[in-house]
C-alpha cells in the first residue's frame, strides 16, 4: 500500500516539477504586473495588450510563415529523398542514410554557422527565402527519417503490382505508394513544423535584421529590458494550442482504432 | 509465319544481376501455345521466378529475346505488356477496399473510341465509364467466387479470400497470359488442393495462357499441360507430365519429380546394363561400356520370392502408406526403395526384377571434372581461384623438379612451367568435402544433391567454379563445405607443346 502510494506520488511530483514553469507563467499571465510574483488582481489586460503588440503580432506571424513553408519544402523534398534512396542501390542508399543521420547528431549552432559563413561568402543577402533554406536543411533529415520505415514496412511487391496493372511508375507513385506512406509523411511534416516554430539557433543566424520570429523577438527586448509581460500571455496560448493538439490527435488515433475494431467485429 | 501458333516464345535468354557474376538463367529456349497451362517447376533458387518476372517485364533480360505473338517485347515496361501477375504474397493495396483493388487496372486502362469531330471521324483514348468498369468487376468477383466482398478492407480478409481477391485483380483486366508466382504457397493444404481445382477450372473457362511458378512437384503434375523443369539456372527438361514422369532426361529430374532409385551403371551387349551388380535388360540403345545414370522408379520394382527375381536383397525396413507397403532393400551395398501392396515381413531376403521397359537409362551429365588452369611459379596448379598443390612432374615422364624449380627431364632438358595452361581432371569421388570449413583454403555451397543407390552426388559451388563431387555422406542442400585434393588426384595435361616452355 505504502509502496503503491510512493510509486505514484513519484510520478506525480515529477509531473508538478516539469509544469510548474510553464503553470506560473500562465497564472500570472492573468495579472497585470511587471515581473512574476507580484499579483496586482486578476485582469485580462496583458491579452489585450498582446494582441496591441504590434511588432510581437508580426513576429508571431513570422514564425508560422517560416514554419509552414519551410515544413511543407522539407516534406516534399525529404519524402522523394526516401522514395528515390528506397528504390537505388544498395550502396547510394547506404550512403543517403549516413550523410541523412548526421544533421540530426551534428550540434545546431555548427550548421547555423556554417550556412552563414557560406552565405557571406557567396556574397548572397540574407533574405526570408535563406532563412527558409535554413530551415529546410534542418528538418529534412526528420521527414526522410519518419517516412522511411513506413516505405520499408511496405509489401515491396505493390509497387510492381501497379505497374502490373498498367499504372505508369509516376501514377503507381501518387495512387499506390504514397497513400502506403501517407502516415509517415504527415508525422514528417508535423515534426518539421514543431522544430521549425521553435527554432532559435539557425533563425538569429540567417535572418534580416529587421526579421523576427518569436524567439528572437523575445531574446532581442530580453538583452535590454525585462520580459514584457504581454510574453507571458504568448506564453499561455501557445500552451494552449498544444494542449488541444495533442487532445484532437489523441481522439483521432482511439476512433481509428475503434472504426478498426467495428470491422474485424463485422468479420 | 510459325511465330502465330505461340503467344510466348523465349529466345536465347540468360540473366545476370547487376553486381553477381553467375548468371540466375542460362540459355533459356522455351515457347508456349496460346491458351496452355505451363507450370515451371524447380527448387528454389533455380530461376524460375528471374525467368517470370522476366517475362512481367520487371527485370530485363540481360541477353535474349523475349518474343510476344512474335513481338519483341524485352525491353517493354510492364505496364504495357498485356500480361498480369498473381503475386505470391498477394501484394493487395492496403488502403483499397476490394472493389478498389480489382478495378484499378481498368482505371489505368484506356481504349480507343472512335468520335465524329467536324465531320472528321477522330480516334480518341478514352478511360472505361464507371458501368463498364462496375460490371467487370462484379464479373470477375463472381469467378472467384467473393461476390458479397466489394466493400470489404484488405486486412479483415483471410489468406484464401485475399489470394482470390488478387486472382480476380489479375484477371479483369482480360490479360494474354496470366502469371502465377507460387500462389498457393500461403495457403493451407487443404485450401491448397481445392484452390488447384478451381484454378484449373477457371484456366478451362477463361482460356487464358497460365504460366505457373511452383516448387511443388504434386502441383505441378495435377495443374499442368506442360512442365518446365529447371535447376541451376538451366531448363532441364520440357514436356507433359507423363512424359516428364516416366521418361526424365536426366537423374536431377528423376530425383525432383517423385520418388525414385538411381544408380550409376555400365552398358553391357544386348540391350543390358550393370547396376547392383547385375544385368538387367533394358530397351534403350547406348554404346558400349558407357558409363550411365539408371532410375528405376520405386512403383516399378517387383518384389518376388528369394532366387525368383534378377537380384536378391534384404528388407531393412518397410512402412505402410495408404494403398501400399514403402520397402527400403539392401543390395549389397545399395539401397532399393520399393513400392508393393503386397507384405513383405522385415528382414527377410527376397528378390527383385524391373521390367526392360522400366528401366529408364540416360546419359551422365559429367564423368569428371574439368578445369581450365595454369601452373604457378612455385609449381602449383591455379584453378577454382586458388593454388592447389599438385604433381607436375606427370606432365613429362620420369622428369623431376631441380633446384632452380624448372622442371627436368631425363635428357637434362629444363622447362619453365610458370603461367603454362593445362586441363586440370579430378575424379568425383576424389573430391573430399570437409566439415571443418574454416581449416580448408577452398570453401563451396551445396547446390543441389541427388541420391545414387549407395552414394550422393553434390552439385558445390564456389566463386569461381563448381565441383562434383560423389561422396557417402550426408549433407543439406545450402550447406557450406570445405574442399580438399588430394595432390595425387590433380591430373594435368598440358594445352599447348612442352617444348614451348624449354629454358
Amino acid at each position: 500500500m505504502v509502496k503503491k502510494v510512493l510509486a505514484k506520488s513519484y510520478v506525480y511530483i515529477i509531473l508538478f516539477l516539469m509544469y510548474l514553469p510553464v503553470f506560473l507563467l500562465i497564472v500570472f499571465s492573468f495579472t497585470d504586473s511587471d515581473s512574476v510574483g507580484i499579483w496586482n488582481g486578476f485582469t485580462f489586460k496583458l491579452y489585450g495588450d498582446l494582441f496591441q503588440n504590434k511588432e510581437l503580432m508580426q513576429a508571431v506571424l513570422n514564425t508560422l510563415l517560416v514554419a509552414f513553408v519551410s515544413a511543407i519544402i522539407s516534406t516534399i523534398i525529404g519524402t522523394l529523398g526516401a522514395i528515390g534512396a528506397y528504390y537505388s542501390r544498395k550502396r547510394a542508399r547506404k550512403f543517403l542514410e549516413g550523410i541523412t543521420q548526421l544533421p540530426i547528431v551534428n550540434a545546431e549552432i555548427v550548421m547555423a554557422l556554417s550556412l552563414a559563413v557560406l552565405f557571406v561568402a557567396l556574397s548572397i543577402p540574407f533574405t526570408f527565402f535563406i532563412l527558409v533554406v535554413g530551415h529546410v536543411v534542418l528538418t529534412v533529415a526528420f521527414v526522410y527519417l519518419s517516412v522511411k520505415p513506413r516505405l520499408v514496412q511496405m509489401d515491396p511487391n505493390i509497387y510492381e503490382a501497379a505497374l502490373d496493372l498498367g499504372a505508369t511508375p509516376r501514377n503507381a507513385l501518387y495512387r499506390v505508394v504514397i497513400p502506403e506512406i501517407l502516415p509517415g509523411i504527415i508525422s514528417g511534416f508535423m515534426l518539421s513544423l514543431t522544430l521549425s516554430l521553435d527554432d532559435f539557433v539557425i533563425t538569429q543566424y540567417l535572418k534580416e535584421p529587421s526579421f523576427e520570429t518569436i524567439s528572437t523577438y523575445i531574446q532581442k527586448i530580453l538583452a535590454k529590458h525585462p520580459v514584457p509581460p504581454e510574453v507571458r500571455a504568448l506564453t499561455t496560448f501557445i500552451f494552449l494550442i498544444a494542449v488541444i493538439v495533442v487532445i484532437v490527435n489523441n481522439l483521432t488515433a482511439k476512433k481509428k482504432q475503434k472504426s478498426f475494431k467495428m470491422q474485424e467485429g463485422s468479420k | 509465319m510459325e511465330n502465330q501458333d505461340y503467344i510466348i516464345e523465349l529466345k536465347n535468354v540468360r540473366k545476370k544481376f547487376d553486381d553477381a557474376t553467375d548468371y540466375v538463367v542460362e540459355e533459356f529456349n522455351l515457347k508456349i501455345k496460346k491458351g496452355e497451362f505451363v507450370t515451371f517447376l524447380g527448387p528454389s533458387g533455380c530461376g524460375k521466378t528471374t525467368t517470370l518476372r522476366m517475362i512481367a517485364g520487371f527485370d530485363t533480360p540481360t541477353e535474349g529475346q523475349i518474343l510476344l505473338k512474335g513481338v519483341d517485347i524485352s525491353s517493354l515496361p510492364p505496364y504495357k505488356r498485356p500480361i498480369n501477375t498473381v503475386f505470391q504474397k498477394y501484394a493487395l493495396f492496403p488502403t483499397m477496399n476490394v472493389y478498389e483493388n480489382i478495378a484499378f487496372g481498368l482505371k489505368m486502362k484506356k481504349v480507343p473510341v472512335t468520335v465524329t469531330k467536324n465531320g472528321k471521324e477522330v480516334t480518341k483514348m478514352v478511360h472505361l465509364s464507371k458501368d463498364v468498369i462496375q460490371k467487370k468487376v462484379k464479373k470477375a468477383l463472381e469467378i472467384v467466387d467473393m461476390e458479397d466482398f466489394e466493400s470489404r478492407n484488405i486486412q479483415t480478409l483471410s489468406g484464401g479470400q485475399q489470394q482470390r481477391v488478387a486472382i480476380a485483380r489479375a484477371i479483369v483486366n482480360e490479360p494474354e497470359i496470366l502469371l502465377l508466382d507460387e500462389p498457393l504457397g500461403a495457403l493451407d493444404l487443404k485450401m491448397r488442393k481445392e484452390m488447384q481445382l478451381e484454378l484449373k477450372a477457371m484456366h478451362k473457362k477463361l482460356g487464358i495462357t497460365f504460366i505457373y511458378v511452383t516448387h511443388d512437384q504434386e502441383e505441378a503434375l495435377t495443374m499442368s499441360d506442360t512442365i518446365v523443369v529447371m535447376s541451376d539456372g538451366f531448363i532441364q527438361q520440357v514436356g507433359k507430365p507423363k512424359e516428364i514422369y516416366d521418361e526424365p532426361a536426366n537423374a536431377f529430374v528423376a530425383d525432383f519429380i517423385g520418388e525414385s532409385n538411381i544408380y550409376t551403371g555400365t552398358i553391357f551387349p544386348d540391350h543390358k546394363v550393370k547396376i547392383l551388380n547385375k544385368l538387367f535388360e533394358m530397351v534403350d540403345t547406348f554404346p558400349l561400356h558407357q558409363k550411365v545414370d539408371v532410375v528405376i522408379r520405386p512403383e516399378d520394382v517387383i518384389i518376388k520370392e528369394q532366387d525368383q527375381g534378377t537380384v536378391n536383397g534384404k528388407i531393412v525396413s518397410k512402412i505402410f502408406k495408404g494403398i501400399h507397403y514403402q520397402y527400403v532393400i539392401m543390395v549389397g551395398k545399395n539401397e532399393v526403395t520399393a513400392q508393393s501392396t503386397e507384405s513383405w515381413p522385415v528382414d527377410s531376403t527376397v528378390s527383385i526384377s524391373v521390367l526392360p521397359n522400366n528401366i529408364h537409362v540416360m546419359k551422365r551429365n559429367i564423368e569428371v571434372n574439368i578445369y581450365d588452369g595454369y601452373i604457378t611459379k612455385n609449381n602449383k596448379v591455379c584453378f577454382a581461384d586458388f593454388d592447389w598443390e599438385c604433381d607436375v612432374t606427370t606432365l613429362a615422364k620420369n622428369s623431376h623438379i631441380n633446384e632452380e624449380g624448372y622442371l627436368q627431364t631425363e635428357d637434362g632438358a629444363e622447362y619453365d612451367l610458370s603461367d603454362c595452361e593445362v586441363k586440370v581432371y579430378v575424379d568425383l569421388d576424389k573430391v573430399i568435402m570437409d566439415d571443418k570449413v574454416d581449416e580448408c583454403d577452398v570453401k563451396g555451397q551445396i547446390i543441389q544433391l541427388v541420391y545414387k543407390g549407395d552414394h550422393y552426388q553434390y552439385l558445390v559451388r564456389n566463386e569461381s567454379d563448381d565441383f562434383i563431387v560423389d561422396s557417402e555422406w550426408t549433407w543439406n542442400e545450402g550447406d557450406i563445405v570445405g574442399i580438399r585434393i588430394n595432390p595425387e588426384n590433380i591430373k594435368l595435361k598440358l594445352k599447348g607443346d612442352l617444348k614451348q616452355y624449354a629454358v
